[in-house]
């Protein structure tokens, strides 16, 4: 999968994982808060919760699927070198893990207004909404220097 | 009429775009195009490649093209040693055009190149074929080909007093993916690095004694390969007391110059430059078929 000569973890692989990490992470932290009886879980009357994470998850897919076309409108230096240098298929990863995480959100949260509240659902929903959450955040990162870019020799 | 240095350089074309065309491909497309079509705006000014006169000799074909770049600003005037400058009669839709001629050779890859400093420079015409179509990825990249007596100097010098290498520090690079950055890294410092390149030089000074030696497998090592280095330039002595000579490493590139006579137009004629060209390739023909 890596494609790199280094070897441990090198920025580009803390980049990759830093969403999964941060979902797993988080998952665990609540977990451990609920243990303790410091969390609430399952969240009581979940309905409108579960109703806002599906409209975000919606929304930031939308989003996300929408940034695909900066890869159409983007000169075609920038794309080049992205292609050249191998980043662009990074990117093309960032995109599509942020969208199949939102989209992963809504079904998710979607599955909770019919399955019983429990507590494990309800900890997965908050681990995959931080992933996505964490995806989106990486990926808007990027475009932003892209952008840049663009500027920069226009 | 007093007769002007033309030279020409020898460049190797790939297209690094996984799915671009070949050059011979984008020529004929441009071929098809009508004269106003075919103007492009590359930095700052606008070019166009004027002529394409497809040629063969000997079995090998030859394709002569001439560029022109477009001076939409202001340009030369009529000058006499005994009255001052004076405009040159200049219509209001006329502009004054830089010509660059080059010699592209289908079947080798090679493109050699006249230099006009004013006209369309090898890096223009790179973007200028790169960017033509709009709806394909295409970046065709010249690859200077070396003087070997270049590398030669630069590796018996033994009294190394100076270095610079000016970089291209935009690219993201293989090298930066490779060596395990982050996307989001390596675009922000593109990003903030406007500037599109930068210089480094090393420098012992006027004197004698001192040398840089021991950076010389650095920086070497450095340069060969390294496709975001734009020129390194190095001084160097063969003997403490020797002759100090410059060495460009990306520019000490083969150069060609003849000699040509101004038409009545005190303009160079295409068919001379082409015939320039013709020679350049006849001097570098082993060089060029032995890839």
């Amino acid at each position: 999968m890596a494609v790199t000569n280094q070897r441990g973890l090198t920025p580009l692989r803390r980049e990759r994982l830093a969403p999964f990490v941060l979902g797993v992470l988080v998952t665990i932290a609540c977990w451990l808060l609920w243990s303790r009886g410091l969390f609430r879980l399952p969240i009581r009357n979940a309905d409108s919760y579960l109703a806002a994470v599906v409209t975000l998850g919606g929304v930031m897919a939308g989003f996300m699927a929408t940034l695909k076309t900066l890869l159409y409108s983007m000169d075609a230096r920038t794309f080049g070198r992205l292609q050249k240098s191998g980043y662009l298929r990074d990117m093309l990863r960032y995109i599509s893990e942020a969208i199949w995480g939102s989209l992963l959100m809504c079904v998710v949260a979607l599955v909770g207004f019919f399955a019983p509240a429990s507590t494990p659902l309800h900890l997965a929903l908050i681990g995959i909404t931080v992933f996505a959450l964490a995806c989106v955040a990486r990926i808007t990162r990027i475009a932003g220097s892209l952008l840049m870019l663009r500027q920069g020799h226009g | 009429m007093r007769r002007a240095k033309l030279q020409i350089h020898l460049f190797k074309v790939r297209n690094t775009a996984e799915d671009g065309r070949t050059l011979e491909a984008m020529i004929d497309s441009i071929a098809s195009d009508g004269l106003e079509e075919r103007i492009r705006t590359i930095g700052s000014g606008e070019v166009r490649l004027d002529a394409i006169e497809k040629k063969k000799k000997n079995g090998v074909r030859k394709w002569y093209i001439d560029f022109t770049r477009i001076r939409d600003t202001y340009g030369p005037g009529k000058a006499r040693r005994d009255t001052p400058v004076e405009g040159l009669d200049i219509g209001e839709d006329e502009f004054y055009g830089e010509e660059a001629a080059a010699l592209y050779l289908p079947d080798q890859s090679y493109l050699l190149v006249q230099y006009n400093h004013y006209g369309v420079r090898p890096g223009a015409m790179q973007s200028y074929f790169s960017d033509y179509v709009d709806n394909e990825v295409n970046i065709y990249s010249f690859d200077v080909v070396l003087d070997k007596s270049a590398e030669a100097r630069f590796k018996r010098g033994k009294y190394l007093t100076r270095f610079e290498i000016k970089v291209d520090v935009e690219e993201l690079t293989k090298a930066d993916r490779d060596g395990g950055g982050a996307l989001a890294e390596a675009a922000a410092t593109a990003a903030r690095l406007n500037a599109r390149t930068m210089t480094v030089a090393m420098s012992v000074g006027h004197e004698r004694r001192r040398n840089l030696v021991g950076a010389k497998e650095v920086f070497w090592n450095f340069v060969n390969g390294n496709g975001a280095v734009e020129s390194a330039i190095v001084s160097s002595r063969e003997t403490p007391e020797g002759q100090t000579e410059l060495i460009d490493l990306i520019k000490g590139k083969l150069v060609h110059t003849v000699e040509i006579t101004p038409d009545a137009h005190r303009r160079l004629a295409a068919k001379d430059r082409f015939r320039a060209l013709s020679q350049a390739y006849d001097k570098w023909q082993s060089r060029i078929n032995a890839g």
